[in-house]
Order: structure tokens, then C-alpha cells, then sequence
């Protein structure tokens, strides 16, 4: 996988964004092509109907070619469209009477139980589990976790974006950044012990 | 300097996600090879981010999705450059080299536009007539209603207010009997 650090835009893309905008659908049909996988991927963190998934992406690019004029070019395309197509998903789930922010409040129970937590208790994936496995067991401790949490660790964990990024991202400081990982990442161990108590020991 | 594992402790997470400057990394570097619980608290970081494996299927997008996402954008384009009445906040800047490489589709949305932007037009000709039919209708019930005003009427002179008591004077006298004499005066 590989490392998207904050950046501007490559030529490549920049060039398409200018074709675009010059009424060239072909530039923007390549654009998609581009970073639609990356935006599938992302998607599919927030539902897993295969319908649903798809909106969220089209409403995305479908967006993002509205307001493509006001990109910036300093910035980097991937770093512009994960912003629009979380925003689109968060939407789409509140919408759809699934509020991604159940969580907030107990912050503060989460971070005194971060600190009661020996260090070292994270079980390993088994060894013998296929790769395919351990996404599944993963995403499906991911699902349990609300919603800032989940969004944090997927953009680090998984698109492997630098603090600041995900900072640009989610318009908040790197601070808080840094803050969130740290309680997502307790989280998302005490999740999996609960949901998959057979890795505690022996691994 | 050593690090100690107060200092040490906040940096794993930094260091694992590769956050640290070189100069921040080779202290703690050298803390976590002689601090046991610390060497286990990256570890543990470690073996967290193992978890993080993408399934192969994560970024497989339908077949025709670009191309189909592409053809909606610029057809949902065109019928918005065809609407008058559309904000023009986003609308790109060079949009007279649009009709290039439009697909069959588009002419649809332009088509539908159109005949949105004729509708619209009816409805506002309509309201404007609508408007001048109202105001005609006011101006002529208006000399009609101009008699019933007060401060319009005709004002009677001093003359006719005179003749008007005397009048009513001369009524009041042959109405009254004849035995209570003339006027009080």
C-alpha cells in the first residue's frame, strides 16, 4: 500500500481537473477512473449495501465536479475528494436514521479506561487466518465502533494518511488527531477481544 | 540524554505511524531497546496494526461506473447551463468548449432544460399580465368609488347654508301651534 503524504495535486491530475473544467468529459471520466477505487474503499466502511455504497461514491464525484472549480490546487485531489465523499456518507447515514456520532459523549469514560489497560494485551491475528479473514473479523469490529473512531482509523490504518492530512481532512488539529487515534485504537482492541474473546490467549 | 518512559510513552504511537523526525525517533529508538515495558507497549502497537489488512474486493468499483458517473455530471451540467434562473456560484469558467465530447445522453438533459426554462418563462409572462389586468381593473372601478368620499364632494357656499336655515326657520315656524306666540328672541 502506499504512502499518500500530503502533497499538491500531481500534474496528471491537475491537468484533468483543467480539462474538466474546460468541458472535456472524457478528462473527468479519467479523473474518476483514477480515484474511484480509493472512494469505494472508503465508502464501504460506512455501509455494506453494495447500493448504497455506490450512491455515496457517484455523489461524491457528482459533487465534486460541481465545485470543481473551487479545488485547490495546493492541495491534493485524494485529500479533497475523502473529505467530500465522508461528509456524503455521514449525510447519507444521518439521513437514513443511522447517526454516525453515537459516541461522543463518552469520551471521557473511554480515555479512564484507556489508562486502567495494561499495556501489551492486543491479540495477534492467527497466523493460519487467511488474509480475506482478517479483513472480515476487522471490518466487522470496525462497524461496532461509532463513528469518529472508525473514520480516524481508516484513513490512517488503512489509507495510511500522515496526522496532518487526516487533520486537513476531518478539520481538526493534529492534536485531536492524535488524541482520537489513541482512543479509536483502544477501542477497536477492546471490540475484538468482545466480539472474538477465542484470540485472547494462545496467540 | 536518556528518555524516560514518561517521555517515552506519548511518542510510540507518533513513531509507529511514522510521525517522528529522525532526531524525535533515534532517542526513543535507543530508550525502547533498554526499557522492557515500553519495548512491549510498541509492540503491542504493532501487532494492533496487523489487523489492518484491506480485503482484495475494498476498492472494486461496477463496471461502466467512471464513464456513467462522467456522462450524469456533464448532462446535469448542460441543464443547468440551459436554466436561466440557476445559481452560477460553481459553474466552471470556461464554459464554451462544454459542447465537446458530449455523449447521446446529454442532449436529453439539455432537451428537458429547455423546456423548464420555457415553462418558467410562461409562468413569469403570465404573472406580469396577471399584474397589469389587476391594476387596470383598480383605475376603473376608481371614479365610481370617488363620489362616496367625503373630502371630494362639492362644498356648499355660505349662501347656501343661509338659505338652508332660513328654510328649515320657516318650516320650524308654521310647524308650531299657534297659541305660544312668535319666535324667542
Amino acid at each position: 500500500m502506499a504512502v499518500h503524504a500530503m502533497q499538491p495535486a500531481p500534474k496528471e491530475d491537475l491537468r484533468l481537473v483543467e480539462e474538466s473544467l474546460a468541458g472535456n468529459q472524457l478528462a473527468f471520466q479519467l479523473l474518476v477512473e483514477r480515484y474511484q477505487g480509493r472512494m469505494f474503499a472508503l465508502a464501504r466502511h460506512y455501509t455494506k449495501n453494495p447500493t448504497e455504497v455506490e450512491d455515496i461514491v457517484q455523489d461524491t464525484f457528482l459533487k465534486a465536479f460541481t465545485h470543481l472549480a473551487s479545488f485547490e490546487r495546493q492541495s491534493s485531489l485524494y485529500t479533497w475528494l475523502a473529505r467530500i465523499a465522508i461528509n456524503t456518507a455521514l449525510d447519507f447515514l444521518k439521513r437514513h436514521g443511522r447517526n454516525p456520532v453515537q459516541a461522543v459523549e463518552d469520551l471521557e469514560v473511554v480515555q479512564v479506561l484507556d489508562r486502567s489497560r495494561p499495556s501489551g494485551t492486543c491479540p495477534a491475528p492467527d497466523a493460519g487466518l487467511e488474509r480475506e479473514e482478517i479483513a472480515r473479523i476487522t471490518q466487522e469490529v470496525l462497524a461496532e465502533l461509532p463513528e469518529i473512531f472508525r473514520t480516524v482509523l481508516v484513513l490512517r490504518e488503512f489509507e495510511e494518511l500522515p496526522y496532518q492530512e487526516i487533520a486537513d481532512i476531518l478539520g481538526i488539529s493534529i492534536g485531536t488527531v492524535e488524541s482520537r487515534l489513541f482512543r479509536a485504537r483502544a477501542r477497536f482492541r477492546d471490540k475484538l477481544l468482545h466480539l472474538h474473546p477465542e484470540f485472547e490467549h494462545g496467540l | 540524554m536518556t528518555m524516560t518512559c514518561n517521555e517515552a510513552q506519548p511518542l510510540v504511537w507518533s513513531y509507529l505511524d511514522g510521525e517522528l523526525s529522525e532526531a524525535q525517533a533515534a532517542p526513543l529508538r535507543k530508550h525502547l531497546l533498554e526499557c522492557h515495558p515500553c519495548r512491549n507497549s510498541a509492540q503491542d502497537g504493532k501487532t494492533l496494526k496487523r489487523w489492518f489488512v484491506r480485503s482484495e474486493a475494498a476498492e472494486l468499483a461496477p463496471r461502466g461506473f467512471a464513464a456513467r458517473v462522467a456522462q450524469q455530471a456533464f448532462a446535469a451540467r448542460h441543464a443547468e447551463r440551459a436554466e436561466p434562473f440557476s445559481e452560477v456560484d460553481d459553474a466552471p469558467v470556461t464554459v464554451e468548449a462544454s459542447g465537446e465530447g458530449n455523449g447521446e445522453g446529454n442532449g436529453e438533459g439539455n432537451g428537458e432544460g429547455r423546456v423548464f426554462s420555457f415553462v418558467l418563462r410562461l409562468t413569469a409572462v403570465a404573472a406580469v399580465a396577471l399584474f397589469v389586468l389587476s391594476l387596470v381593473l383598480r383605475f376603473q372601478a376608481l371614479p365610481a368609488s370617488e363620489g362616496m368620499r367625503a373630502d371630494q364632494r362639492e362644498q356648499p357656499t355660505l349662501e347656501d347654508v343661509k338659505r338652508g336655515l332660513d328654510e328649515l326657520n320657516a318650516k320650524e315656524a308654521n310647524a308650531r301651534p299657534v297659541g305660544h306666540g312668535g319666535e324667542q328672541r
